[in-house]
């Protein structure tokens, strides 16, 4: 990683159209706090680290479609948040299985 | 003399995903490409829109079609969130999608559900997905602003936050 020292006032050019300048500094130590001014084009993505990680985090639990049919059939059935939870085992087709199934019943 | 312009009469509603997107599969999928993958997957950049039984145009499967292990549930905001207005999208993001006008895009968003429960379902306001469904092109966005990244499908569970360790029933 590069490192830089920059005093309040000064920036730092990322390319030609990023700059990130150092507007304030407050306290010393781990309790250092430095407010950045960030100037980029507006297709630039400028994210605090902890957000960016949050995204990548709340999108890779997304990455399994596996309850989409429940929740298709509760959406169906118009209920909000529907009681009796199902079991572990009968997730795919079973839904309710009454009596028969049969589809092609002739 | 832009000919057959039928994009503009079709935006605006959750319709148009999947389902008036050019050519499909034998299945009846619909192709699209996110050509910067999403949040965690840059890797992968062709996904197909599913249909699920009885989701209508409210509830759509992202398969993806680079790694087979990696679907999304994909859910239309505004039955649950009628209030939320993530557009328009940037100049760059219009040019990125191929969109004639900021507003054309369909959004959708991103839902996760813990333990694989559906009623503990969950969507993410914060980094929605933006389609253009006649070019079969789609876009992660993060939004400015402060938006939930796991925001409650359904009213019943804002109140019970803490009790997540609960186990419930039985």
């Amino acid at each position: 990683m590069l490192i830089l020292s920059r005093k309040v006032n000064e920036s730092i050019l990322i390319g030609d159209e990023v700059e990130i300048t150092v507007t304030q500094v407050r306290g010393t130590g781990d309790q250092a706090v430095v407010r950045l001014g960030i100037k980029a084009p507006r297709d630039v993505v400028v994210l605090r680290r902890e957000v960016y990680d949050e995204i990548v985090a709340a999108t890779r639990q997304a990455a399994q479609a596996g309850a989409a049919a429940d929740l298709a059939r509760a959406l169906l059935a118009g209920e909000e948040a529907p009681p009796a939870p199902g079991e572990a085992g009968a997730e795919e087709d079973a839904g309710s299985g009454g009596s028969g199934s049969s589809e092609g019943a002739g | 003399m832009k000919g057959g312009n039928a994009a503009v009469a079709e935006t605006g509603t959750a319709k148009a995903v999947g389902q008036k997107a050019g050519p499909s599969t034998a299945q009846g999928e619909q192709v699209f490409t996110f050509p910067q993958g999403l949040y965690g997957f840059r890797e992968l950049r062709r996904f197909a829109v599913l249909t699920v039984p009885g989701g209508g145009d409210v509830l759509k499967v992202l398969q993806s079609l680079d790694s087979p292990d990696v679907a999304f549930t994909l859910v239309a905001p505004n039955p649950f969130f009628p209030d939320y207005q993530p557009g328009p999208l940037s100049p760059e993001q219009t040019r990125e999608l191929q969109l004639d006008a900021p507003d054309q895009g369909i959004w959708m968003l991103l839902a996760a559900f813990p333990d694989q429960d559906f009623r503990r379902a969950t969507v993410n306001l914060k980094a929605p997905l933006v389609f253009n469904p006649f070019r079969r092109l789609g876009k992660q966005v993060i939004l400015e602003g402060d938006y939930p990244v796991r925001q409650p499908l359904f009213r019943k569970q804002e109140a019970g936050r803490g009790a997540d360790s609960q186990p419930q029933g039985q």
